[in-house]
């Protein structure tokens, strides 16, 4: 039973351990800086330019007002780490998308660079190409080359790309008589047989059923676990939670918050979802947050272990966490203003992988309580890593931005 | 505006400024998706269809009927073996005429392939040429039965003439295409004219009447035709068991080299924004 036990002294001992993010040794495998993108607006009467309206505008040297241009992203920089899943979220038309495809090559930017080390596979819209009057086995093959994968590979991973998309009976049938699932399945079996090195996700997995999606996130899974970088974009904010190591809160083209997944999708719910009428009052953990003063005091009660969950490694460890500050932790859902969890920055040797998921505290913990946190995580495969535990209150992880060193807890798996 | 490296899934082989050489060069490349994707689009052309690959012969065929109708006996043209002077000039100019057809709608057609995936874009019309390409092959033997029963063979030598005559309607079909795919993404009139254009270029070019008979003051015109040096070539392989003419040959060469230099320029000026706009 480790036990570790931060002191108001241990402010001075431990100088600041922590890494911005992705600041490890290895160049990131997405690096985007100062990426914009304008796009043409277009009307439904001027749906696309006519040769005439062409010559129109040059023979009048008509320039197109500065209204009709609609800035997608403002000037976006993001480093991805390699091996890291980040998850993208925000409203309807605020450029998660268009990122996803200047990522992927598609789309070329206006300004800006954009750097990707390695093969990229999108899975912008499965099955891209298929056509309806031919076999699944002929679409496979030609999806295949058109997603950038050789003859040869996609003969050697035939019989497995079938399996996957559990479509071993009908492969030779017309895919106009698929179902749009299975439609679906073989699309999405084809793109994640690509092996990429960079997989580009864009809300493919809102859609599917029950054992397919899962069959789609043990493959992610296995992704994380070789150690590939992984973008997603989508509106489910539950499964950026579950699946991703940090998320990214896209705002009119602008990054609006970067960090943990909960927190994120926190902040975005809040600001969303401002029907919910203004938070209660409370005091925050925040407002205790004065030099010098310790708030928590957290403990391993039962040291890591890997869970019964089979499609990825996820590990559990139990915390005894001490309130011995003055302020009451609430217990809220994650979404709400004012709620304390437990959160970890995910470290295989020194190098720093990410920032986990959150655990909330399962009640509120006035000053003086203890409370037993059961904090799950995911680790993107087997091996030894670091995971530095906080309390995490409002963005703000407490001791990390408090110029001390958080709890490091050993994990083998 | 063009600060962003292009790298991509389908990385290009090492860049170079003169756009034809890139869109060679992709081409091959790629050539395992351009064969993937012509064999589609020539079984999509037959599948379903009873008579199947017959159409590529009927088609010409009924022309060829009607037209032999109309210019042997109504308007008695005096050309001799009318049917396979006709048919040696019909059979190129659909290959042509399709191309451009189908060919201008290429990119706008192929959204789903443009907007969702990477290869590079002039993969599509290089497909349409090629596809016409092989109709316009495989109905070959359709001339040489003609030929045959005229009592016409072609020479082994115009045999070899052949090659790079077919070798250059490519290449020059494949030049206007690229052109004409890529404008007709940012101005849809551009299939609408040249639905009509084909038509008044056909009869520009002589296919259904010979050369001889363009008046001495305008053959200027038909040496500024390229389609007319190519049907001259093929009237001069299958009609006259010839070859055809050094000069013309030379002509064509200049034609297509600059159908191609021009075509992909444009094209590979306009790539970036396909995706945007189809």
């Amino acid at each position: 039973m480790a036990i570790a036990t931060r002191s108001p002294s241990s402010f001075e001992d431990d100088p600041p351990e922590i890494q911005p993010g992705g600041g490890g040794a290895e160049p990131a495998a997405i690096r985007l800086s100062g990426v914009r993108k304008r796009f043409r607006k277009y009307t439904v009467r001027g749906g696309y330019s006519t040769l005439k309206t062409s010559l129109m505008n040059r023979m009048f040297r008509r320039k197109f007002p500065a209204g009709n241009y609609l800035d997608v992203l403002n000037g976006v920089d993001l480093d991805v780490a390699p091996g890291l899943t980040l998850g993208i979220i925000g409203r309807n038309g605020s450029g998660k998308s268009t990122l996803l495809k200047i990522m992927a090559g598609i789309i070329r930017p206006d300004g800006g660079a954009v750097e990707v080390r390695g093969r990229v596979s999108p899975l912008i819209e499965l099955g891209a190409g298929f056509h309806p009057d031919f076999s699944g086995r002929e679409n496979v093959y030609l999806n295949g080359l058109v997603i950038g994968m050789s003859k040869a590979e996609t003969e050697q991973r035939f019989d497995s790309i079938v399996e996957f998309a559990g479509l071993a009976d009908a492969i030779d049938d017309p895919v106009r008589t698929y179902s749009s699932g299975m439609y679906m399945r073989l699309g999405f079996s084809v793109a994640v047989h690509a092996d990429p090195d960079v997989l580009l996700i864009d809300e493919i997995l809102a859609v599917g059923d029950e054992s397919f999606v899962g069959r789609c996130y043990e493959r992610i899974a296995a992704f994380q676990a070789a150690g590939k970088t992984i973008v997603m974009v989508s509106h489910g904010l539950e499964s950026i939670e579950r699946w991703c190591h940090e998320a990214v809160w896209i705002d009119g083209g602008r990054i609006a918050a970067r960090g943990y997944p909960t927190e994120v999708t926190r902040l975005y719910h809040a600001a969303v979802g401002a029907e919910d009428g203004p938070p209660a009052k409370e005091r925050s953990l925040r407002d205790s947050l004065r030099p010098g003063r310790l708030a928590a005091v957290i403990r391993v009660l039962e040291p890591p272990t890997r869970t019964p969950e089979t499609w990825h490694h996820v590990a559990r460890v139990l915390l005894d966490v001490e309130n011995v500050g003055d302020t009451v932790w609430r217990s809220l859902p994650p979404t709400r203003r004012g709620t304390v969890m437990v959160g970890g920055r995910l470290h295989s040797g020194e190098r720093f992988l990410g920032e986990t998921l959150r655990a909330l505290i399962p009640r509120d913990v006035h000053p003086g309580e203890r409370v037993c946190v059961e904090f799950k995580f995911k680790l993107p495969g087997s091996g030894r890593y670091r995971v530095d535990v906080d309390l995490v209150n409002e963005g703000i992880c407490w001791f990390a931005e408090r110029g001390s060193t958080p709890l490091p807890v050993e994990v083998t798996i | 505006m063009k600060s962003a490296p292009r790298r991509s899934l389908t990385a290009r082989p090492a860049g170079t400024s003169l756009a034809l050489v890139t869109t060679v060069t992709d081409l091959v490349y790629h050539r395992a998706l351009v064969t993937a994707l012509l064999v589609r689009q020539l079984k999509l052309r037959y599948r379903g269809s009873v008579l199947g690959f017959v159409w590529t012969f009927l088609n010409p065929l009924l022309l060829m009927a009607v037209y032999s109708l109309v210019f042997s006996f109504y308007m008695r043209i005096a050309v001799p073996h009318y049917a396979l002077f006709l048919l040696a000039g019909l059979l190129p100019w659909t290959w042509f005429s399709s191309s451009l057809g189908e060919g201008t709608n290429a990119i706008v057609g192929g959204s789903s392939l443009v907007t969702k995936s990477l290869f590079p874009t002039e993969i599509l019309p290089a497909v349409v040429v090629l596809s016409n390409m092989v109709n316009f092959l495989l109905s070959i033997p359709l001339l040489l039965l003609a030929g045959w029963l005229y009592g016409v063979s072609p020479s082994p030598l115009s045999w070899v003439f052949l090659v790079p005559v077919i070798a250059l309607q490519c290449g020059f079909t494949l030049g206007l295409v690229l052109a004409l795919a890529a404008f007709n993404v940012h101005y849809r009139d551009v299939q609408h004219i040249v639905a009509n254009f084909l038509l008044l270029w056909f009869f520009l070019t002589p296919i259904v009447y010979p050369a001889t008979q363009v008046p001495t003051e305008m053959r200027a015109l038909l040496w500024a035709n390229p389609l007319a040096l190519f049907i001259e070539a093929y009237h001069a392989v299958f009609v006259s068991s010839s070859w055809p003419k050094l000069e013309t040959l030379a002509m064509l060469l200049a034609y297509t080299l600059a159908s191609l230099l021009v075509g992909a320029k444009i094209f590979d000026g306009y790539r970036d924004t396909f995706p945007e706009l189809v």
